[in-house]
């Protein structure tokens, strides 16, 4: 499986943006930060759906065969005002996760970072306390919302 | 949540710019009389420096006029230091003025126990958790015209209509969010909020209140894009005496607006809470 675990990819993961806490749930219940997970994997279904979406992947392992993971990201607004689109991944795109593992051991994941086919790297997950950032700065990516969606 | 984990959320907000006071209150606004009188209130400050620039808009009756998208600037290392959020390192001494009785209960379901966090079932998250936890990251919206302050949530739906004209709570009436009153002290819109629950938490490490909580929010614009927002709670059963919570709103882009939220739609959360956070049915430890 091309999952890559450890102190660095979590530090480098820090820095990227500090990690979350999703709104209704508490994240420290339900993932382990302590369980950093990056996923190189298949889109088999995207649903931008509240109170989180979900990516559902397919993570090849090193004796080929596959896992399915469920992977949670922020709420559709959170995903909207940082440019997500329900039409931003569909089946197929090969994506690059970066988050944390869930604490039952189950394959389900946190997405703190999605990395999308075109190479734009977006945030996945909700950071408490902190402003909406500006949609990703590469100019293919969807414009802010400016109107009531 | 273990302490590990904790640890590691610590490590993380200390990237966070926010600043954070735990301060006596000799200097602060009025409070209800403490049940301790000897011992003075305590002040949470979550927020940084208010924008004070520009002049306050106003509506034709004179009051300053709220309305527009607002979220508040609390941080992850400001709420870490208050004691609130999903980030209290066990062992860091808490600002809330606990009973030893209830206090054992803040630290039961801080450890073993966040499955029961109302929030985590979708109920509202009452006052002044609304204010505080979801709107950082998703904004609520205020209409105001001479006889009401309205406050539309993004999160859940929630929605909070205030008279402004200083009447009585309601009797035999109680509710997640209680009841709200209003008043106009010059330019600060002043609420009385009763009439709760008594079934909410404060945030995702247990702390909490019943139902005698009482809270009075101050709600000071000191610019065009930012609300001075307070928020002293007591609660005489809870709380050996009034603490108070103050942060920041700042105003959201004209172009935003709020977004569809629902907790209810997918939620798959809680079943992986773990046994020992609280999720009884979990086959996992």
């Amino acid at each position: 499986m091309r999952q890559v675990s450890g102190g660095l990819l979590a530090i480098v993961a820090i820095l990227i943006a500090a990690p979350a806490a999703p709104a209704h749930h508490s994240f420290g219940a339900e993932f382990d930060f302590n369980k950093p997970v990056t996923l190189h994997g298949t889109c088999v279904k995207w649903e931008m759906i509240n109170p989180h979406s979900y990516l559902t992947v397919d993570v090849k392992n090193d004796d080929g065969t596959l896992t399915e993971w469920s992977v949670q990201a922020g709420a559709p607004s959170f995903l909207y005002r940082n440019g997500w689109r329900k039409d931003s991944v569909k089946p197929g795109d090969e994506l690059i996760i970066t988050g944390y593992g869930a604490k039952d051991g189950s394959h389900n994941a946190f997405a703190q970072r999605v990395q999308l086919p075109d190479g734009r790297r977006v945030l996945g997950g909700a950071i408490i306390g902190a402003t909406p950032p500006p949609p990703p700065p590469d100019s293919s990516a969807p414009a802010a919302p400016k109107s009531n969606p | 949540m273990t302490a590990r984990s904790k640890i590691v959320v610590i490590a993380v907000a200390a990237l966070a710019l926010f600043s954070l006071r735990v301060v006596p209150l000799s200097a602060q606004a009025p409070v209800p009389a403490p049940s301790q009188p000897a011992k003075p209130p305590i002040t949470v400050t979550v927020a940084s420096a208010p924008d004070v620039s520009g002049a306050i808009p106003r509506l034709p009756d004179g009051h300053p006029n709220f309305q527009g998208l607002w979220h508040n600037d609390v941080g992850v290392e400001a709420l870490r230091k208050a004691g609130l959020g999903d980030i209290h390192s066990p062992g860091t001494p808490l600002p809330f003025p606990y009973y030893p009785e209830t206090d054992k209960i803040r630290e039961y379901r801080d450890l073993h126990d966040p499955y029961h966090d109302p929030e985590a079932h979708c109920h509202v998250p009452g006052v002044p958790r609304i204010i505080e936890q979801p709107s950082s990251i998703m904004p609520f919206r205020i209409i105001q015209d001479e006889q009401y302050v309205t406050i539309l949530f993004e999160y859940v739906h929630d929605l909070r209509i205030i008279p402004e004209d200083g009447s009585s709570h309601p009797k035999n009436y109680w509710a997640w969010d209680g009841d709200s009153r209003g008043h106009w002290e010059g330019d600060t819109f002043v609420v009385d909020v009763a009439n709760f629950n008594g079934r909410s938490w404060l945030d995702m490490d247990g702390n909490f209140v019943d139902e005698n909580e009482h809270v009075v929010e101050r709600f000071t614009m000191t610019g065009p894009n930012s609300i001075s927002y307070s928020a002293t709670v007591e609660d005489p059963t809870v709380f050996t005496r009034p603490w108070t919570m103050h942060l920041n709103l700042k105003r959201n882009p004209l172009t935003d607006q709020i977004v569809y939220y629902d907790c209810h739609e997918g939620e798959r959360d809680v079943d992986h809470y773990t046994r020992s956070e609280g999720n009884a049915a979990s086959k996992h430890e």
